[in-house]
């Protein structure tokens, strides 16, 4: 009898500190971080006059270049008006206007969009999903040539 | 007809040990295991090295644990030499954690590890109530790793909990200092674990073998380390009195 409780006593301290070894994580990481990072000064490198871009012959190739600093420059968006031309996912493209691609005689607005890093830091920063963007609006006169 | 034959061949040898055994002892010891888990550390080391911050974000690396060890001897030649069955409960695991106003990363590794081995002692020297025992413990273990991983930012949200087992063997030499009440016996104990590690499997899935996605290096339970204990047992029988 006297062994039996015994065993009964262990079987109750094994079962006790059986579940008081499970390894359970705690702890957590809060970072304070500062969003509040001035956006990168674009300087731009473009193969034609900002003024106003004239295309008055095919095919005309302009090429582009856009450094930020020390942010990550992500991609870089061509477009007239809402149509995308082109998406370069680097700091530099070169786009073609050939007389396969139909556009309209006359003035338009050329738009490009810079897309780089915050360098906030953060862990949206990190995984890309922090960005600032940079809109910039040349004037583009497309001649008829034929 | 294999598993009945071995059963009745190991009944045999237990029955034929029994009848030159003296007594049975029942004993238990708590203490704290070191874990190497090389592999493991370095899959922590790996998920922690793109974030900000990332020595800090690793809030635990599988530190020292509390392990708990069970274990039946019979013993023989005036309590001289030992045999018997041991059973343990080792754990413990890693954190990897991360946030700014921006988001949060956790990653989460888990791990469990139930023994069942041979043990085998020998008294080396008797100091009045004290004896100096080695042993040495062979045995297979079975480990199961849980991982959870969570990631936020702004409304995108990705979790995944995926748990993986592994068989790993073990042997594990040590000494023993006991000192003796008659039939309850107090001591402390001190080994190192030699663990030959398994791969580890999804559960329910033997094909896919964990690795680290980042060096494609295969991820073992290595439970390889020191083992520091208090040890209690006690006679639970008396099997002949041969003094």
């Amino acid at each position: 009898m006297q062994n039996h409780n015994r065993l009964i006593l262990l079987f109750l301290a094994l079962i006790f500190i059986i579940s008081s070894c499970e390894f359970i994580p705690k702890g957590e990481n809060f970072s304070e971080v500062d969003p509040n990072v001035p956006p990168p000064d674009i300087v731009l490198d473009l193969s034609f006059d900002p003024d106003t871009l004239l295309i008055d012959f095919y095919p005309f190739t302009i090429s582009y270049s856009a450094e930020a600093g020390d942010n990550l420059v992500y991609g870089i968006f061509l477009m007239i008006g809402q149509d995308t031309l082109q998406t370069d996912w680097d700091n530099n493209g070169l786009f073609t206007f050939k007389p396969t691609t139909f556009y309209e005689e006359g003035v338009h607005d050329l738009q490009m969009d810079i897309i780089t890093n915050t360098n906030t830091g953060s862990l949206a920063d990190v995984a890309g999903y922090e960005f600032h963007t940079f809109e910039y609006h040349w004037t583009l006169v497309i001649e008829d040539t034929y | 007809m294999k598993t009945v034959q071995t059963s009745l061949f190991l009944g045999l040898i237990f029955l034929s040990l029994i009848n030159y055994g003296q007594e049975i002892n029942f004993g238990l010891q708590v203490g704290y295991g070191n874990y190497k888990m090389t592999s493991l550390q370095n899959l922590t080391q790996s998920l922690a090295a793109p974030l900000p911050s990332h020595e800090a974000a690793i809030i635990s690396e599988y530190p020292p644990n509390v392990y708990l060890q069970a274990e039946a001897n019979l013993t023989f030649i005036d309590n001289k030499f030992s045999i018997g069955m041991v059973a343990s409960v080792n754990s413990t695991g890693s954190r990897v954690h991360y946030s700014d106003y921006s988001g949060s990363y956790r990653f989460d590794a888990m791990l469990s590890d139930y023994t069942l081995g041979s043990i085998f002692k020998a008294r080396l020297f008797r100091f009045s109530k004290i004896d100096i025992k080695a042993y040495s413990e062979f045995g297979f273990s079975s480990t199961t790793l849980t991982i959870e991983e969570y990631f936020q930012i702004d409304s995108e949200i990705y979790g995944r909990r995926q748990s993986y087992d592994s068989s790993p063997a073990y042997l594990e030499p040590g000494l023993r200092a006991n000192y003796n009440f008659g039939a309850f016996e107090l001591g402390i104990s001190a080994g190192y674990a030699i663990n030959i590690g398994d791969t580890f499997t999804i559960i329910g899935n033997e094909i896919v073998i964990l690795a680290n996605p980042y060096t494609r290096e295969t991820i073992v339970a290595d439970w390889s380390g020191l083992r520091l204990g208090i040890t209690a047992s006690f006679r639970v029988f008396t099997l002949k009195d041969k003094k």
